[in-house]
Parts: C-alpha cells; sequence; structure tokens
C-alpha cells in the first residue's frame, strides 16, 4: 500500500533541483528568442481540465514580469520561489492545482511582450516552461508594464474546468514592479493574440472581464528604492483594491501565492479533505 | 509492566492502521512510542483530527499526538522524503529514532523502480522500496548509520550507483533508457545535502537502548496480510512481512517476556483493494458517508475497489498471522473501521463467524478517534 505523497515529492524535487543555484542566470535562461511554443499568437486556448489523477483543479495563472528592469527577479524566483510553488500549494491543502506561467513585459518596445506555458500540475513541468521564457534585454523607460495582456488572455483564452464545472474561480496573479499601461489597443490585441478582430479595451473593463472567472491580484515588488515610491506603484490600488499586494520581500512570492489561494479559494462541500497519494496499494516492487 | 500493541491489517490495506495507531497512541502519549517493523516511506497512514488531515509515510501516525517513531532494521527510509514531512509536520515536533541498520533508498533505487515498473505495470508506487530491498538482500548497502559521514554517504552512493549500471547491462533498451532519463536532471549533491539535513528529526539508536524511557510499544504495521511476501497472493505481493512476524521476534529479543503482548487487527466492514489483484467474491456493496475516502484511483496503483466483507478470508489472515506468534501470550482484540459507511452491516454477525476469541472488539463510526466506539464482544 502506500502512496507516500511526501516521498513522491521529494522524488520530483530530487529530479528538478538541477544545481540552479551555481548556475549564472544566461545558464538557466539559454533560450535567444520567443519560443514558438510560447507564442499567444498561436494560442488560441489554454485548457485545465480535471481527470482521474486531478479531479478538482484549481486552475492558477502566474504572469511575471520578465522584462530587462526585472531580469534578476525571475531568475530568483525560477532558482528559488517557483519550483516549489505547486509543492506549497499542495502543503496548504490545494490538492490539485494546475499553474500556468506567463512571461510579461513591455508591449511598446519589447518583442515578446507575452509569453505562454501550459497549465501543469508538477513542479517539474513548470520549471521547464519557466526556464524556456526568453527573457529581454532591453525594456522601455515609460514606467508602465503590458500586464494586462495577462488579463486578456485569462479572460479570453483560456477554458478552465474549476470555474466551467463547479463555479469555483481560478486564480490569475502578475508580478511586476511598474504601473500597468492604461488600455490595450487594438493593434496589439491583433498582434500579440490569437484574436482576429479586436477593438481597444481599458485595462478596467478587461480586469472587469478577467474577473468573470478569476480571482484578480497584482504582486508589487519592491526589491529597490524606486519600486517603493508611490510613483511605480500607479494605479493599481484603484484598479484592484485589497487584491493588489505589496510584496517587500520577493521571495516569498510562491508563499503569499499560495496563501492568497487558500484564503480565496472556495472549496466544494464535503470533498477532498485528505492528502493526495494516501492511497494503500501493494506495493510489488 | 511494559505493554506491546501490534496493529495489522487483515486484508489487502487501507482498513485504518493509521486511525488505530492514532486511537492507542493517544491513550497515554507521553509513555507511548510508535515501532515501525515493515514496510518503508511508501505507506500512507492517514489520521484526521479537527485541526488536520495528514498522511504519514515517514513519521508514524502518533506523531500528531506528540508519541515519537522507532523505525526497525527491517524498514527503508528515503532522507529527502523525511526532510520535507518533517519540515510539513514542524509544529508538532516530529521525532524519529531509526536504527543504525535501517535501510537507505536512493534516486537510484527509484529510477531502477520506475524503470521496470514501467515495463511490468504491477501496480508499485514507484517509490523504489521492493528494489531498495531486493538491492539489501544482494549484500550492496546503505544504511541509516552512514548518514552522517558526507564521504561514506558518497561512495555509497557510487557504488549502488554500478551496482545499477552493472543490471541495467541485462535489460532492454526501453529499461535502460527510462533509467537514464530518471536521472538526467538529478542532483546528487542535493541529496546528500538532505542525509545531513535531517539530522534534526532523528536518532540513531537500537530498540534496546530506548526501551526503558516508555511503557507502552505500539507496533504500527503496513499493508496487509492478504499482501505479506508468504500468505498473498502473488504476483500481487509485497517484498515485506505484513503479519506480527518481525514485531513479534522483536519483542521477544529486546522487550523480554514480562510485557504483555496485544494485537488489534483492523479490517473495514467491507472489502477493499487496488489494482487488478483477486478479491474474494462476494456482494457488491453502496457505502455512504465516504465522501472523505483517502483512497483514489491514480496512475501508479490502479483502481480503488470495494465489496461486500468474507469472514472465511478474515479467518484465513488470522490464522496466517497466528503461525508466527511464537509461545507468546497473546491478547487478540478487533477493530472494524468504516462503520458508518455501511449501515446494514452487522459486527455482531461477523465475530460468530470469526476463529479467535476476541478481548475487545472496537468499531469505527467517522474518520477520526472520536467516532471509535468499544462493541459488544
Amino acid at each position: 500500500m502506500g502512496g507516500g505523497r511526501f516521498s513522491h515529492e521529494a522524488y520530483s524535487k530530487l529530479r528538478t533541483s538541477k544545481g540552479y543555484s551555481n548556475k549564472s542566470r544566461d545558464e538557466i535562461f539559454t533560450a535567444s528568442q520567443l519560443d514558438p511554443e510560447m507564442d499567444p499568437a498561436n494560442v488560441i486556448v489554454r485548457e485545465s481540465r480535471d481527470s482521474k489523477e486531478h479531479p478538482e483543479t484549481v486552475s492558477i495563472i502566474v504572469g511575471l514580469d520578465v522584462t530587462g528592469s526585472m531580469g534578476f527577479v525571475p531568475e530568483l524566483i525560477v532558482k528559488e520561489a517557483l519550483p516549489d510553488l505547486i509543492g506549497s500549494l499542495m502543503e496548504a491543502g490545494i490538492e490539485h492545482p494546475q499553474v500556468l506561467f506567463l512571461g510579461l513585459g513591455d508591449f511598446v518596445y519589447d518583442h515578446a511582450p507575452l509569453q505562454v506555458g501550459q497549465f501543469e500540475s508538477s513542479a517539474e513541468l513548470l520549471d521547464r516552461w519557466l526556464t524556456r521564457v526568453y527573457l529581454e534585454g532591453g525594456g522601455g523607460g515609460n514606467n508602465q508594464e503590458g500586464y494586462n495582456l495577462a488579463h486578456i488572455f485569462a479572460a479570453r483564452h483560456t477554458s478552465i474546468d474549476c470555474w466551467e464545472k463547479r463555479k469555483q474561480k481560478g486564480f490569475l496573479f502578475t508580478i511586476g514592479d511598474e504601473p500597468v499601461f492604461p488600455t490595450i489597443p487594438a493593434a496589439i490585441i491583433k498582434k500579440y493574440t490569437a484574436a482576429e478582430e479586436a477593438e481597444t479595451i481599458t485595462t478596467e473593463a478587461i480586469i472587469n472581464e478577467a474577473q468573470e472567472k478569476y480571482n484578480v491580484f497584482h504582486m508589487h515588488l519592491e526589491h529597490s528604492e524606486w519600486s517603493k515610491s508611490p510613483n511605480r506603484k500607479g494605479n493599481w490600488k484603484e484598479l484592484l483594491g485589497e487584491h493588489f499586494i505589496v510584496m517587500p520581500d520577493y521571495k516569498k512570492v510562491a508563499k503569499r501565492i499560495a496563501e492568497l489561494v487558500i484564503q480565496h479559494h472556495t472549496p466544494t462541500t464535503g470533498n477532498t479533505t485528505s492528502g493526495i497519494s494516501d492511497t494503500e496499494v501493494e506495493d510489488m516492487l | 509492566m511494559q505493554q506491546c500493541s501490534i496493529v495489522i491489517d487483515l486484508g489487502f490495506g487501507d482498513a485504518g492502521k493509521g486511525l488505530t495507531t492514532d486511537f492507542l497512541a493517544s491513550q497515554q502519549p507521553e509513555q507511548s512510542i510508535v515501532v515501525r517493523f515493515s514496510g518503508g516511506h511508501q505507506i500512507g497512514h492517514t489520521v484526521t483530527t479537527d485541526a488536520l488531515t495528514h498522511t504519514f509515510s515517514n513519521f508514524g501516525s502518533g506523531t500528531l499526538v506528540g508519541v515519537p517513531t522507532f523505525y526497525t532494521e527491517h524498514t527503508t527510509v528515503f532522507p529527502p522524503a523525511i526532510l520535507q514531512e518533517g519540515n510539513f509536520l514542524k509544529k508538532y515536533k516530529p521525532q524519529l529514532y531509526v536504527h543504525p541498520l535501517a535501510m537507505i533508498t536512493t534516486m537510484y533505487d527509484i529510477a531502477y523502480n520506475r524503470a521496470l515498473e514501467k515495463q511490468q505495470n504491477h501496480g508499485s508506487c514507484g517509490l523504489g522500496f521492493g528494489t531498495t530491498i531486493a538491492r539489501n538482500k544482494e549484500e550492496v548497502y546503505f544504511f541509516a548509520n552512514d548518514l552522517q559521514f558526507n564521504w561514506v554517504a558518497k561512495q555509497r552512493l557510487k557504488s549502488i550507483r554500478t551496482y545499477y549500471e552493472t543490471k541495467l547491462l541485462h535489460q532492454p533498451k526501453s529499461v535502460q533508457e527510462y533509467y537514464f532519463n530518471e536521472l538526467s536532471t538529478y542532483d546528487e549533491d542535493y541529496f546528500l545535502e538532505t542525509c545531513s539535513a535531517i539530522e534534526p528529526f532523528y536518532q540513531l539508536v537500537r530498540l534496546p537502548e530506548i526501551a526503558a524511557h516508555f511503557e507502552h510499544f505500539i507496533f504500527e504495521g503496513s499493508q496487509g496480510i492478504l499482501l505479506d511476501t508468504q500468505h498473498g497472493f502473488h504476483p500481487h505481493t509485497t517484498w515485506s512481512y505484513t503479519t506480527s512476524k518481525n514485531a513479534i521476534q522483536l519483542i521477544k529479543d529486546h522487550l523480554g517476556p514480562t510485557a504483555t503482548v496485544r494485537i488489534f487487527y483492523v479490517t473495514r466492514c467491507y472489502q477493499t483493494r487496488h489494482g487488478n489483484g483477486p478479491m474474494s467474491e462476494t456482494q457488491s456493496v453502496t457505502l455512504k458517508n465516504n465522501d472523505n475516502e483517502a483512497n483514489e484511483t491514480n496512475e501508479f496503483q490502479g483502481e480503488f475497489r470495494t465489496k461486500g466483507l468474507d469472514p472465511e478470508l478474515l479467518n484465513y489472515a488470522l490464522q496466517c498471522d497466528a503461525i508466527h506468534h511464537q509461545d507468546l501470550l497473546i491478547e487478540k482484540n478487533l477493530m472494524i473501521t468504516c462503520l458508518d459507511q455501511l449501515p446494514s452491516f452487522s459486527p455482531a454477525d461477523l465475530i460468530e463467524n470469526l476463529a479467535p476469541n476476541f478481548s475487545s472488539v472496537h468499531g469505527s463510526y467517522g474518520p477520526m478517534r472520536k467516532f471509535i466506539k468499544q462493541l459488544p464482544v
């Protein structure tokens, strides 16, 4: 019998601890251009589905600013925080998280302002998408980023069972250190999503649209003096209220995401009170 | 006087050993210790309290009431898993005593297990328990005793790696590929780090050295008698003895003739099993209140099945266990779990059909120890 959830987790961790701590950013993020599989223009819809193994998925989108100003943050998050995200969620009682990772950038200056992974249920696979991201070298000095591309992608290009089957909202986190553009111009929507027709939409409206099926959060990382200034926090507070989260310690980002999910997730009644792999079965080998 | 309680599953596993162990541990937690005498880090024993539902795999099921756990030389441990579960349970201050000759499972054992399992689909957990036992039988060792010596641990890993690479030469290409693929991103340094990082959670001792500190020894069995290497049904058996055999031997060797011994035989009020192995032909059951079922179908272990209980099969299991009791005077008790899920079940009818005279019979009517009641014998 058995299952040994912690043994499984430890094993996965052992396999994916690639010795990042000894590697440089360039060695981790080897991509020199947008990975075609992560190109949102090719993606009609990303699905997060229940399965026998994961009967009650909770869909979580994590959109991380990967532009130059924050290059070291994705590095640190990839090295330390996000590989533990799924583990943290499961420890906290969300048994079947599915996490989709987005790389976000500046749609005025960047080549690849939106890069999309897949919904994954294992730290190992999530890690694979994370390290395929193309880190933009530049980024503009315009004090704004295209975080709203995450909202439009979530609202219009994802299909998630937790919402469609159980009316449990998924979660959308954007992580960055700048204000968001006030709109997404029609041309940008056409260029960076699979939509053929588009109209310019305000950030407020696209957030509302995303909120129909997601709990929407923004995490502002205070990693330097200027990232602490009100100017860099923009109007996030007006847009999201309590869902605008200021993070004085960006290393805690995965734990904080897990906490927020636990706090806001509404479980279905009388189900899933136990660990994932507490199945007992003969163990022949 | 020292008391020994042995918790044994009469079926194919899943009966409620975690619940029973927690129940026994809660009676005098300060004087108790849980002893793991079979199986290893691949177990999954669920304990539910008001605060937490936890499935134990590296710590004993008495941990939530503060009872430490002793791992005997018959068991396996996997250091990275101890680290993870230990950290997870930190606020309960989980504590292990480990026999110096407890067997260490490595990445190589797991990778080889998985590579073979992908060909055979026997329903293994894929955690390298069986391959660890097999390797030790072939005298390629890595003991708990070696953990604190980094250089020694490194050499152990090296010889285990060589051992599997030699074995792989006789395996089909698909197995070889799977094995190396499992290891492609493996970081040996991290494994070694966890070997030292678990230091706060364990102490190396032999049973006689700590025996005097405790009054109640709760032997937490693993799996079930019907999966036993001798008494189960090939190929659906485990690599360990799931009867009270090892526990009895340990008691005789280390706890002396004065200890009283009682066995708690655990069964659900219906049959359960995973995967493809045989089940006795009985009527199907319709369960209620089982929303909290900890068992579910998964990739490795196959479907979770239920059927009516078969008293004859229970008698078989009880008789198999009795073979190993030697000359000890043993009190036998019965624990029937999940009674709330099958209201039509009559414990009295069952007891009448079972051969032994039980000193006590308990029934559980929910997942927590507070739902356990004593039933008329």
